[in-house]
């Protein structure tokens, strides 16, 4: 359906220097497949999707869609474009029309299509993404995942025969994440042809039938989400897939900075997008710190979370103790009653150097 | 309902200063001569002949005034005692009304003559020819009798001369529009200099058109060919021939000692808001200057305003351009407009780039106000289109659409609505901005304010009038703004309306079974 052969781009920057993104990437997509473009950040994930429709022109190589050579001099760049469809991270609604306008507007401008009729079939797609009841709205009242679904209802009103998404998640609440997964889980369903350039790598493992893991200006490897992420051939996959985000924090005496310590957790769930774990983390380090462990001063707390899986854990290790500190009489007994309600597991080791209590957040 | 409250407020502080308390009478001595004088408050018009004459004389108290209203405010107030002008300047029957009179004439006559374009031999010479035969024959006496020693020259009209000849127009900048030297009743120009000159039409077998000037403009009017001769009183002095002819002397003038008439009736001068109005409204169909002075205003605002926003989007087109050159143009272009101010460039419009061209004024007008505004309004467009984001222009892009549908379905009304307010702000200001166009000889609003005020000698009321009209004019412009943008929300939210509710619930519009959240 789209082949794409040794493409390169380099910005030119304002001041003349130059910055090569991506080199000589080769590359075929097929009708129905749904694609995850992964990778560390500036390896051009974003420049290889948008040089697709070209909304980015790249500085040299071939793209084919359909067999035709879209880089051509004549080849009809707003034709291409009516035939592929793009959300984006930051939505953008056209925020002078109402919902319904939104996604007439395409359509009727396009393909001259009747407004009655553009009307009766924006308010079928607007009812496939649940949105159908908002279609007087205008975007600035809506909430984000709100206006993603939006967003995808106007990019299937023009019937693309491929839909590009550009980190559709990343600017949503995790509590919004939800609504737009599920109508993209059933477009995949419907066999829609779709690439996806995201953060989320569960959401690339879930919804994918392929993974393209970009590093070093290209595709390094490519395959099915069970062969990224279960078994990468290459090194710096498997420590991308793979890879655990950590946050140590040692408490040393009784005036340890605990004000230091929330904020670094804040900071930390935030850029992890997370945000939504921070309460209880906060709930049950407190219980730890300052109650059940008390008396093991110095010890060091760890907070550790895996993307892939999206597992948190708490870490919590006393050095040169051998023996579990919750068996002691040392403390209130509900208090460890309370933090296990809200652990979803609490796993308790002796170590090399002493003592850890592994916590995992539901 | 509010603004009601504050009309009512607005024209209740007015009367309240229109009351105001004479101040107490000072016993005259009767005046005979210039020697009597000394001791007085003397009033003349700054920059006149008399301010000029007087200021040799150090035992008076000079005043200089703007205008004759302004004097004779002064002097019916008792600020001043004695205002000394043209014996012309004031009319006999409007002395009466005043409760003024003259309580003597100056010893010297001044002769005044037409000026004409220096250069202009053959006009000047017929003209002249014309005059010296009128004097000779003692024609001229009588014409000048007839009107100046009327007691109503207001009411007096020139006689039936016979049809208007066919030839080349003869074209006559009138800087004084008081009776009975020139004065217009509606567009037909009465008095006594206009009797002259269209006697000398017939003679010449020329048609004579008037047209009001102020004095400073008349004088590049008559250099740029607009106006052939210059009527009002001019008197003969070394200074002017030094840039324009004269013809021969048709009448001289001798300076009037006005002062206070004890026994006429003072009451009059602008103290009863009904006299006002009768007097500056009502006598003559004045009204009419108002209304067809708001039509000239009402027409030039809105031909520059539509005018404006097209040039301003061309300029802003410009100026957006990916050809550094025509960006740099347009810039030029604006930084020019900028920094002209606005009565300049229009004169400069009138009198030196489009002096040779048949163009009338309000065309002129137009079409420099539309200018000046374009400058202003593009760089708002400018800002405007830019603050519009580039999500929304790339969205438009990918759905296919090409740059210009893009820019017209969707930067354009997302600009429009952003820069309406600063818009409407620049679009009242070119409305105001319109009163200077008395400057280039058109009768708008200010200007019918101003011929109202020459006549009546009333410095307030017209004025008030006006500012009340303006001030309308303004707010009723905002108002039609907010319309124009706010219809186009509701015919859009209109068609929304018929949309079928039952439609949505009916199962028929299910196509895949994605669960609601």
């Amino acid at each position: 359906m789209i082949s794409i052969k040794h493409l390169s781009k380099t910005y030119v920057n304002p001041d003349g220097s130059q910055l090569e993104v991506l080199k000589d990437v080769s590359c075929e997509i097929h009708k129905g497949e749904v694609i995850s473009i992964i990778g560390p950040s500036g390896n051009g994930k974003s420049t290889l999707l948008r040089t697709i429709n070209l909304m980015t022109k790249p500085t040299s190589g071939e793209i084919f869609f359909e067999g035709e050579n879209i880089l051509a001099q004549d080849y009809p760049i707003n034709k291409l474009r009516q035939r592929m469809g793009m959300v984006f991270q930051t939505f953008n609604l056209f925020e002078h029309l109402t919902v319904l306008e939104n996604v007439t507007l395409a359509p009727m401008k396009l393909k001259g299509v009747e407004q009655a009729e553009a009307e009766k079939e924006a308010m079928t797609l607007l009812h496939k993404v649940g949105m159908d009841e908002k279609c007087n709205a205008m975007p600035a009242d809506l909430a984000g995942g709100q206006k993603q679904r939006v967003a995808i209802a106007r990019a299937l009103a023009m019937h693309p025969e491929v839909i590009l998404f550009d980190e559709p998640l990343s600017a949503l609440d995790p509590s919004m994440v939800g609504e737009v997964l599920t109508v993209i889980r059933q477009l995949a369903k419907e066999g829609m042809t779709m690439l996806f350039v995201t953060h989320k790598l569960k959401f690339a493992r879930d919804v994918s039938t392929r993974i393209f893991f970009m590093y070093d200006k290209g595709i390094h490897e490519d395959g099915t989400p069970q062969q990224i992420f279960e078994n990468p051939i290459h090194s710096a996959t498997k420590a991308f897939v793979q890879q655990i985000y950590k946050l140590p924090f040692v408490v040393e005496g009784l005036d340890f900075d605990i004000v230091e310590m929330h904020s670094q957790m804040l900071g930390f769930c935030i850029k992890y997008n997370i945000a939504d774990k921070i309460e209880t983390m906060q709930q049950i380090i407190n219980l730890m710190v300052l109650l059940v462990l008390a008396e093991y001063r110095p010890l060091t707390v760890r907070i550790s979370y895996i993307e892939l899986y999206e597992r948190t854990t708490i870490d919590f290790m006393i050095e040169g103790l051998e023996t579990s500190p919750l068996q002691t009489d040392d403390f209130d007994p509900h208090l460890m009653d309370e933090v296990r309600t809200l652990a979803k597991e609490i796993i308790e080791e002796p170590t090399k150097r002493g003592y850890r209590i592994k916590v995992v957040l539901p | 309902m509010k603004m009601n409250k504050l009309y009512i407020l607005f024209l209740a502080l007015c009367l309240v200063g229109c009351a105001k308390k004479q101040p107490e009478k000072l016993p005259m001595k009767e005046l005979h001569s210039e020697a009597d004088l000394t001791g007085l408050r003397v009033g003349v018009q700054t920059g006149s002949t008399y301010d000029l004459h007087l200021s040799s004389r150090n035992n008076i108290v000079k005043m200089g005034y703007n205008s004759v209203s302004d004097a004779l405010l002064a002097l019916s107030q008792g600020k001043l005692d004695v205002f000394v002008d043209d014996e012309s300047s004031i009319p006999l029957d409007e002395q009466k009304r005043l409760g003024i009179k003259v309580a003597f004439y100056g010893d010297e006559a001044i002769p005044c003559a037409f000026p004409l374009r220096k250069g202009d031999n053959g006009l000047r010479d017929s003209l002249s020819h014309f005059i010296d035969s009128l004097n000779a024959t003692g024609e001229m006496k009588e014409i000048h009798d007839k009107w100046f020693l009327n007691e109503t020259p207001s009411q007096l009209r020139i006689p039936d001369l016979g049809p208007e000849p066919t030839g080349k127009p003869i074209l006559v900048g009138a800087v004084s529009e008081l009776p009975p030297l020139s004065f217009h009743v509606a567009s037909d120009w009465q008095g006594f200099e206009p009797e002259v000159l269209q006697r000398f039409g017939r003679y010449a077998g020329r048609p004579v058109k008037f047209e009001h000037y102020p004095l400073t403009s008349a004088i590049s009017a008559l250099q740029s060919n607009k106006i052939h001769i210059i009527i009002g009183g001019i008197f003969i002095t070394e200074e002017r021939q030094k840039t324009m002819d004269f013809t021969s002397s048709h009448f001289s003038v001798r300076a009037a000692y006005y002062v206070k008439d004890e026994n006429g009736q003072t009451a009059s001068f602008g103290n009863k808001l009904k006299d006002m109005f009768y007097n500056n409204l009502v006598v003559e169909d004045r009204w009419k200057y108002i209304t067809d002075g708001l039509w000239e205003t009402v027409k030039i605002s809105l031909f520059s305003l539509l005018l404006g926003t097209l040039f301003g989007a061309g300029v802003c087109a410009l100026r957006m351009s990916r050809s550094k050159g025509l960006s740099k143009i347009a810039k030029i272009y604006i930084d020019l407009m900028r920094g002209i101010p606005m009565l300049v460039f229009l004169m400069i419009m009138f009198y030196v780039i489009f002096s040779k061209t048949g163009l009338g004024g309000t065309a002129i007008a137009v079409l420099a106000f539309a200018m000046n505004f374009a400058a202003y309004v593009s760089e708002m467009f400018r800002t405007s289109i830019q603050s519009v984001s580039k999500g929304q222009i790339e969205a438009g892009l990918a759905l296919g659409l090409t740059k210009w549908q893009t820019f017209w379905h969707i930067t354009a009304p997302q600009a429009v609505k952003s820069v309406m307010p600063v818009y409407k702000g620049e679009a009242v200001s070119l409305v105001k901005n319109t009163s200077i166009v008395g400057y280039i000889a058109i009768q708008d609003l200010t200007r019918a304010s101003d011929i109202i005020r020459t006549r009546t000698f009333d410095a307030f009321f017209p004025l008030l009038i006006v500012t009340i009209i303006y001030f309308i004019l303004a707010w009723l412009l905002g108002k039609a703004l907010d319309l124009i943008v706010k219809s186009k929300k509701t015919t859009k939210n209109d068609h929304h309306k018929p949309f079928d509710k039952d439609l949505l619930r009916s199962r028929r519009f299910y196509t895949s079974g994605v669960e609601r959240r």
